[in-house]
């Protein structure tokens, strides 16, 4: 028999779940090998240190503070299912009677409304409307100077120097204890 | 109907008087894993008043052609791998571990009682060495006295696993003792030293 089958019969022997059989296999291999022989006497020593070892209880009390738990328990489930209800029930009643003032405000003053909308709103969409397309009709101006005639090394100038910048912004965010938001405390400490 | 299946059946309908008479029943196996597991009485009566608090919410699941001991050590054992695994740090020194008992010097069996403390301390530190599904195996065997069978069955595994993790937890345990053992004799000096694991041996 091998040592790890000597072993793994050690942990079946101490639960009392070898036959005969097995258990004098088992005995005659630990009685030439003083290594194994060694494992099945702290075996032996670990179940009778564990068979000592009375079931833990808990002390006096314990259902009660069971009981107790779940009442507790009940009640903060039912504080928070309240709450719940009375956000869901205000937040709808708000937005019913928000929906109802709307209404009533729109059909009463619909003229004042109307002239509003004429002189104020309308005059002012149009200018920001007017606005923005001045400025994308600029944007696709100055794109198209610079993409269609401009040589080629006007464009190759440009990417380079756009490299360069960001290339530098990185070294100077990133290079060990530097920081461009705050002071460097132990440059500042050694001055 | 058995008593326990009256209280469930009573329990399921809301009767928290027939509830606390199934805690009452089964507290001790209950506390008992969850303290050994866990390692200290405060949490283990933490996590025990929670097994509970699961069993009466799931109990609409209790399948009553189960054990029920088996379907609650099974709830205990789910709930105290989960804290074990939440638990990342173990920040609870050895001496502040379970309930010790107190000892005086005018007590009468004084030296019984230390020598009690101690093995306690020792099944405390070696449990607390072994991955939690080995110690839940060891805790089952040992003090729920459960069969391989119905230790798989608590644990959702095979008999086949329950048989190694039991190995493999008691072949660890026995690599500790082993190793404390040439530890002190190599610090008192072999001859001098008393052989613990010795004494203990049967064979």
């Amino acid at each position: 028999m091998r040592c790890s089958e000597s072993s793994e019969m050690m942990s079946l022997a101490v639960d009392g779940m070898l036959s005969a059989h097995e258990l004098r296999a088992m005995e005659t291999h630990l009685s030439s090998c003083p290594t194994c022989l060694r494992q099945w006497q702290a075996l032996q020593a670990l179940s009778s240190l564990f068979a000592d070892q009375a079931l833990a209880e808990p002390t006096d009390g314990f259902a009660e503070r069971v009981v107790l738990r779940m009442a507790r328990r009940d009640v903060r489930r039912q504080r928070t299912r309240g709450a719940v209800g009375v956000l869901a029930g205000s937040a709808t009643l708000c937005s019913g009677m928000l929906a109802i003032l709307l209404g009533w405000f729109a059909l009463a003053w619909r003229p004042l409304l109307e002239a509003v909308w004429n002189s104020v709103i309308q005059p002012c969409a149009w200018a920001v409307w007017n606005a923005g397309a001045a400025f994308v009709g600029a944007l696709r101006a100055v794109l198209n100077a610079v993409f269609q005639r401009p040589t080629a090394l006007f464009m190759s100038a440009y990417v380079l120097l756009a490299l360069l910048a960001v290339g530098l912004w990185i070294y100077v965010m990133w290079r060990p204890g530097a920081s461009l938001m705050l002071p460097d405390r132990a440059r500042l400490g050694r001055r | 109907m058995d008593q326990e299946q009256h209280w469930v059946a009573l329990a399921l309908h809301g009767d928290r008087q027939a509830f606390g008479s199934l805690v009452h029943a089964y507290q001790r196996p209950v506390y008992n894993l969850c303290y050994r597991m866990l390692g200290s009485a405060g949490e283990g009566e933490d996590a025990a008043q929670e097994t509970f608090v699961r069993m009466y919410t799931h109990l609409g699941a209790y399948d009553p052609g189960q054990k029920l001991s088996t379907w609650i050590l099974s709830i205990a054992s789910h709930h105290c791998i989960d804290r074990l695994r939440k638990r990342r740090i173990s920040w609870l020194p050895l001496d502040e571990i379970g309930e010790a008992p107190q000892v005086t010097s005018d007590t009468p069996h004084a030296e019984h009682v230390l020598i009690k403390e101690s093995d306690r301390r020792e099944v405390t530190r070696l449990l607390r060495a072994l991955p939690a599904d080995y110690r839940l195996a060891i805790v089952l065997r040992y003090w729920q006295d459960l069969s391989y069978e119905e230790i798989a069955r608590v644990t959702g595994t095979t008999e086949a696993a329950v048989k190694s993790r039991l190995h493999r937890a008691r072949q660890a345990m026995a690599r500790q003792l082993l190793d404390r053992e040439s530890v002190e004799a190599g610090s008192v000096g072999l001859a001098r030293a008393p052989n613990k694991v010795g004494n203990h041996a049967l064979l």
